[in-house]
């Protein structure tokens, strides 16, 4: 027990110990100051601009911003799209597929260019070497790119700066975060065995003499890009359980660890850009309070096992049920909590299989969308919560509530409500409706309170651009394909333009000086008061769901039944 | 021939003026208006509701749990509006 | 403004800087009959119309009709099982209405405590007949409410004045004890800045004025007083949409989750039925907050009111609690109004008898406080009046000279004045100052006093010093307020050194010494330019600029016409201290708020945990059940229950305010949260429980 423990603690050490690094290297990119990269990446820049005709130096408004990511999102959706109905007759298909239906190639575009990565197909028997490379590979920098640069410039509007060219902030943040990373992590990668090759599957006889043939591929480089840019589209179908893309317990580090860097370090960017640490580093502890209370609670389930089956047994075994041998109850724990919490959506094993202390868990990871949160979205997530906390609880202080000096007046509110809505309106309302027709269109595989895990999940995880599944679902079907593209949609773009509207009339607020009066936001108390409020308002919006999902299953199981 | 012609330009005035004045009248009272449409598109919703219920349920019952799931859309409605125009409240 | 200005006449400020409450004087409020007439109103404010301007209430109405017409045909959407779903419906559906009237019994009284004062108010101002100068000269006798701006009125000893207006001609004494609750009379003038306007209701008691009128019918100072606490014009302030907002976002995503719940919990067999439905979706959404929001609006407009102060918007109260920087006048509100002499200082080898002669001589015709102090010292020290006063000739003080004193009979000439002023004097007299004048002018500035040169003609006798005494109290008023993050600065005429070390006694942070009525609007502006919000009091009509500049401006009833207009609030009381009490009222009403709002989504918790458990049968979630509820209908009535009565409980903390402590943010913010949020999270457990013991003890479920 305590090795796996062990192994929970070291991972969150090395997390803890390179938040501060990555978070001033991203800072000092965005705020164009002098990195080392500097003389390497630069003039290709000056080409990327050249060619794509950005002009680097202008800054744009809000609705400037806001089309820019529209537009570019639309263009290399359409594009995706486009490549995927013609990958029959496009190069790089050793295996020969043929283009997929309409509606699931329409969903895969989407969830791709939304950096959800939800994904309603295997990829080995789905899509040629060269959907996943030139279509997926490169909407997982695309997409990560855009979120990162929304985030930014929220947090650029949030301290009073003018939120930035777009263009500009999508190619420094590819050119000099994710590309210098994944080449990095890539190698690593390669050398611990995940294989990289544009040949076709390998055929071998088995020891029955029966031909088996083994999927294979340019994995590499596009398993790094997957975690790091909290993409989590599998190159395989069982995505990091697979052993050709996470092969051992090495590169499941590494992998975990591109997940959460970036996320992670968002909160301290964001301490450098504020100039406040302090706040940032408050932040970051309680995010990652909360998160080691969710680690422990799943991984503490997983290690007791289902007592339905260690009463067959008659011994106390952790639940290993869909796991991978090689990582074991708490690697899987700890990834399954992580990869919901960060939106990256990647998995190393069956989430349909964890036990409801598990499911809740990522549930509760899926709606909070903030315990770490997406690339750059989640951090904004998290200031959103603080704006609301301010307004609730900033009136107590007998002040028109302020943030950063900034008043929080009704515009903002209206957008911040926005996004607080934006969550059970695409996942409740299409769960409802699903739940209504189970027999239709559900779907369910294991009915009962678990079904209800299983519909909310997939609804929550596209609404929230995570893409992990519950994977018990049969959702290749036009509904859910249909239906979740809305909450895709829904769930990115709805949030990103609220966020850069709220960053923008926040920048252009004159700020109050700070006075003996004003509400100090980077206290302790008011740390736990937002950490009090994200539950409530979080949380207790879900709390019927989960009391008949994971809840009520959890009850089931320990009645014995 | 005559006749019948005569009778249906009538009847199009007639019309034109009817709809006339119950739209005057709806743009003054928004309630017959309201109600009118919820009662047309629960035509639509009802039959659904037969189906979801799976035989569970009456006819009329359909039609009742319809009405309401259409009023808790409209309170949905009349809620965004005040989230968006609150100074109008 | 002026350090050596004595003859400015300053009102008589009995009350000032006397505790909190015994400024409080609300005239003739009649409380009778208040809370039965609120009754009705609660009733008649079910009107859907009216109750579409409340949302969240509107909702609790909505589902109180639905639960009535399920009480009536309990299988109206579907059979159900239960014992008497008809009397449980029933009961539901008499919880819901009681909610929503208790809701709006909570803003008829207070809605009711506004009309109380405002009809005291109005009962000073009923229709009364006014004497209309005609352009021919002749008067004619019209109705008060016909009078308009501009138009020209009569008013004898008697007389009632029919409208706000300012004096044209005459003098006479004027009784304002009906609004001001100062019961003596105060002279009206024309042509001064603070006697010359008189506002309608008050009583003349002596002589006549002509009066031109300066408010339109129903425009009037009273008028909006009158409007704005009974609530007829009452515009939500900006903060107010804001929390309106956040209140129907939280109402429409608990709307989304109480109804996507019953295909998800049809969907494993536990069929909720509608009225539990209802239920749920009413605990959960802030009644309690949207229940109490108008009523503490109006409250706090009714405290502003009862402080004797009108407030032209909701918005400037509210802004008094985001005041950053206070900009006050020293005389008056540091310091009482009057100063006194309080020591001669002969310079040039005079003696103190001949110091106490002359300085006699040049105050004989000072009636001003000042004035009068001089004359009393003077006689102390056996100073007597050595001609014939008949024959002399005052000097009356001027802006421009800085000097007034006495010609007398034999030619020769007094002075007293500002040090520079009798240095010019002497000076143009062939005269000289010498260093003892500047050592003397030092001295009593270091005291914090205001030097006064006295000169008989070309030679210096000595220095008065008039010495300033700050308010007791005052120091640790600025205390608080700096606690509050709010800044003083004082403005005043004296010198740099006086007035630095009436700062420092005072406790200001700031000063602005020597200062025109333009600094003051260059202080406003500065501040403001930094961000901050300025509130300041003035009366002058040169003050009217920097009245409208500041984003609180409180004119002083005694100040011009101008002033009042260009102010958002006027203090009938004219005492500039108000406005720490106005800044307190306004942050308290923003505490109310915010403290009402979180206890109401803190609620949240302990409703649920009543509630859920119990509502899925099959879900069997007893041991989420922690407040060991008896059933899921106790459950369920106990939680509405609950939430029903605590409007009602919270309506006297809506009324008054919660008790505002000057404290920093963060005490406060610390301090509330434990009541209101922890409060917030524990109080509903127990209460909820302590409901269903009694359900389940008289068998109602």
């Amino acid at each position: 027990m305590w090795q796996g423990f062990l192994q929970i603690g070291l991972t969150l050490l090395i997390l803890v110990a390179i938040t501060p690094f990555l978070g001033r290297y991203i800072t000092r990119v965005f705020l164009q100051q002098k990195t080392l990269l500097d003389p390497i990446i630069k003039p290709v820049e000056r080409v990327i601009y050249g060619l794509g005709g950005v002009r680097a130096k202008e800054e744009m408004t809000d609705w400037q911003y806001v089309q820019a990511v529209l537009y570019s999102n639309l263009v290399m959706g359409i594009f995706v799209f486009l490549i995927f109905m013609f990958q029959g007759i496009l190069p790089l298909n050793p295996t020969n597929l043929s283009a997929p239906s309409w509606d699931l190639a329409l969903h895969t575009a989407i969830s791709f260019t939304t950096n959800t990565n939800q994904q309603h197909y295997s990829g080995e028997t789905t899509f040629s070497y060269a959907s996943q490379m030139l279509a997926l590979g490169f909407l997982m920098f695309t997409s990560a790119a855009t979120g990162l640069a929304v985030g930014i410039a929220f947090i650029r509007g949030l301290t009073g700066r003018p939120l930035g060219n777009f263009y500009v902030d999508l190619t420094v943040s590819i050119t000099r975060i994710l590309l210098p990373i994944s080449i990095v992590g890539a190698v690593l990668l390669l050398i611990a065995g995940v294989p990289e090759t544009l040949n076709g599957p390998v055929s071998a006889i088995t020891l029955e003499g029966a031909t088996q043939y083994i999927a294979r591929g340019p994995v590499a480089h596009f398993e790094i890009i997957k975690q790091l840019g909290e993409n989590g589209g599998g190159f395989f179908g069982i995505n990091s359980a697979h052993p050709f893309e996470n092969p051992n317990a090495f590169t499941n580090l590494i992998e975990i660890i591109a997940m959460v860097c970036i996320p992670a370090a968002l909160i301290y960017t964001y301490g450098v850009f504020a100039n406040n640490t302090k706040q940032a580093l408050l932040l970051f502890w309680m995010v990652f309070i909360i998160f080691v209370i969710l680690v422990g609670i799943s991984a503490v389930g997983e290690y007791q096992g289902n007592p339905l089956v260690n009463s067959i047994l008659g011994a106390e075994e952790p639940n290993l049920e869909g796991k991978e041998v090689r990582f074991g109850w708490a690697e899987t724990a700890l990834w399954a909590v992580l990869t919901t919490g960060t939106m990256c959506g990647a998995v190393n094993g069956m989430h349909d299989s964890l036990m409801p202390t598990g499911e809740f868990s990522t549930l509760f990871n899926l709606f909070l969308q903030i315990i770490w949160g997406g690339q750059g979205t989640g951090t904004a997530y998290l200031f959103i919560y603080l704006i609301l906390t301010v307004f609730l609880t900033g009136l107590m202080v007998g002040r028109t509530p302020e943030f950063l000096g900034r008043k929080i007046e009704k515009r903002e509110i209206v957008l911040a409500s926005v996004i607080l809505l934006v969550h059970p309106i695409f996942v409740l309302i299409p769960s409802a409706i699903t739940l209504a027709f189970p027999n239709t269109l559900a779907g369910i595989t294991n009915p009962g309170f678990h079904g209800i895990s299983q519909v909310v999940y997939e609804y929550a995880s596209a609404s929230a651009n995570n893409g992990s599944g519950f994977e018990g679902l049969q959702d290749a079907t036009p509904w859910w394909n249909l239906t979740t593209s809305i909450s895709l949609l829904a769930g990115r773009y709805i949030p990103i333009i609220a966020l850069l509207l709220l960053a923008d009339s926040m920048a252009h607020k004159q700020p109050v000086p700070e006075t003996a009066g004003t509400l100090r936001t980077d206290s302790l108390l008011f740390t736990s008061i937002t950490a009090g409020v994200i539950l409530i308002l979080g949380v207790l919006t879900f709390f019927p769901v989960l009391a008949l999902g994971p809840i009520a299953e959890a009850f089931k199981i320990a009645s014995g039944q | 021939m005559k006749k019948i012609e005569l009778l249906s330009r009538n009847w199009l005035v007639e019309a034109d003026i009817a709809s006339a004045f119950v739209w005057k009248g709806w743009c003054k009272q928004k309630l017959p208006l309201v109600t009118f449409v919820l009662f047309c598109l629960n035509l639509v919703l009802a039959p659904a509701v037969y189906a979801a219920a799976n035989g569970s349920l009456e006819r009329r019952y359909a039609w009742a749990v319809g009405v309401l799931i259409l009023l808790t859309l409209a309170l949905a409605g009349y809620l965004f509006v005040v989230v968006f125009q609150p100074e109008r409240f | 403004m002026d350090s050596a200005n004595p003859t400015s006449p300053k009102p008589p400020r009995p009350r000032s800087g006397g505790p909190r409450d015994s400024r409080k004087h609300t005239p003739k409020v009649n409380k009778k009959g208040l809370y039965q007439r609120a009754v009705k109103d609660a009733f008649v404010k079910l009107n859907p119309r009216q109750m579409l301007k409340n949302p969240v209430m509107f909702l609790v109405w909505v589902g109180t009709i639905i639960t009535a017409l399920m009480t009536i045909d309990p299988n109206l959407f579907g059979p159900t099982q239960g014992n008497n779903p008809r009397v449980f419906n029933g009961l539901i559906t008499l919880i819901l209405f009681f909610t929503v009237v208790f809701a709006n019994f909570a803003e008829a009284v207070a809605e009711g405590r506004g009309k109380a004062q405002a009809d005291a108010l109005r009962s000073t101002k009923s229709d009364i007949t006014a004497r209309k100068l005609l352009p021919d000269g002749s008067t004619a006798e019209v109705s008060s409410t016909t009078l308009h701006r501009g138009d020209l009125v009569k008013v004898v000893a008697g007389d009632i004045i029919p409208a706000d207006g300012e004096v044209m001609a005459g003098v006479a004494s004027v009784d304002e004890s009906a609004i001001t609750g100062e019961s003596a009379p105060v002279l009206k003038e024309t042509g001064s800045d603070v006697a010359s306007s008189v506002t309608s209701g008050t009583r003349i008691i002596s002589d006549e004025l002509t009066i031109r009128i300066t408010s339109d019918p129903g425009k009037g100072f009273i008028d909006r007083m009158i409007a704005l606490v009974e609530g007829a014009e009452r515009a939500k302030t900006p903060n107010e949409i804001a929390l309106t907002v956040l209140l129907a976002v939280l109402t429409l995503v608990f709307l989304f989750v109480v109804a996507t719940l019953p295909t998800i919990a049809n969907y494993v067999g536990s069929p909720i039925s509608v009225a539990v439905l209802i239920a749920l979706l009413v605990a959960l959404i802030p009644t309690t907050i949207g229940g109490l929001l108008s009523a503490i609006g109006i409250a706090g407009m009714d405290r502003v009111a009862q402080f004797n102060v009108i407030a032209t918007s909701g918005r400037a109260v509210e802004a008094c609690g985001d005041i950053n920087t206070l900009v006050l006048d020293k005389t008056g509100t540091i310091t009482l109004g009057n100063r006194l002499a309080e020591e001669f200082i002969p310079v040039n080898s005079h003696s103190m008898q001949d110091m106490a002669n002359v300085a006699l001589m040049a105050s004989v015709f000072d009636e001003t406080p000042e004035g009068k102090s001089i004359v009393r010292l003077a006689e102390k020290l056996d100073a007597r009046v050595n001609f014939d006063k008949s024959q002399a000739e005052g000097i009356e003080f001027s802006a421009k000279t800085r000097m007034s004193g006495t010609n007398l009979p034999d030619g020769n000439e007094v002075r007293k004045g500002a040090v520079d002023a009798i240095k010019g004097f002497v000076r143009s007299r062939n005269g000289r100052s010498t260093s003892e004048l500047d050592a003397a002018y030092e001295r009593v500035s270091r005291l914090g006093g205001t030097p006064l040169a006295v000169a008989l003609n070309d030679d210096i006798y000595g220095v008065i010093y008039l010495k300033d005494i700050v308010k007791p109290g005052i120091r640790d008023r600025f205390d608080q307020l700096r606690r509050m993050g709010v800044r003083t600065i004082m403005l005043t005429g004296d010198n740099r050194i006086t007035a630095s070390v009436i700062a420092q006694e005072a406790g200001v942070d700031d000063f602005i010494a020597e200062a025109t009525p333009e600094d003051k609007i260059e202080v406003i502006h500065r501040e403001q330019a930094q961000g901050k919000l300025v509130a300041m009091t003035g009366d002058g009509t040169n003050d009217a600029p920097a009245l409208a500049q500041a984003n609180v401006g409180v004119a002083m009833n005694t100040g011009t016409q101008a002033a009042k207009e260009a102010a958002n609030m006027v203090d009938l009381d004219s005492d500039p201290t108000k406005l720490i009490d106005i800044v307190a009222i306004g942050k308290q009403l923003l505490i109310t708020r915010g403290a009402l709002t979180t206890f109401s989504i803190a609620n949240d918790i302990a409703k649920y945990f009543a509630i859920i458990p119990v509502i899925f049968v099959s879900a069997r979630l007893e041991s989420l059940n922690v407040m060991n509820l008896t059933s899921t209908s106790s459950a369920v009535l106990s939680a509405l229950i609950y939430n029903a009565l605590i409007i009602p409980a919270l309506i006297p903390l809506a009324l008054t305010g919660v008790k505002f402590r000057p404290l920093t943010a963060n005490q406060l913010l610390q301090r509330n949260i434990l009541i209101y949020g922890l409060g917030g999270v524990v109080a509903p457990f127990i209460a909820i429980k302590v409901i269903d013991i009694a359900i389940t003890a008289v068998r109602l479920a």
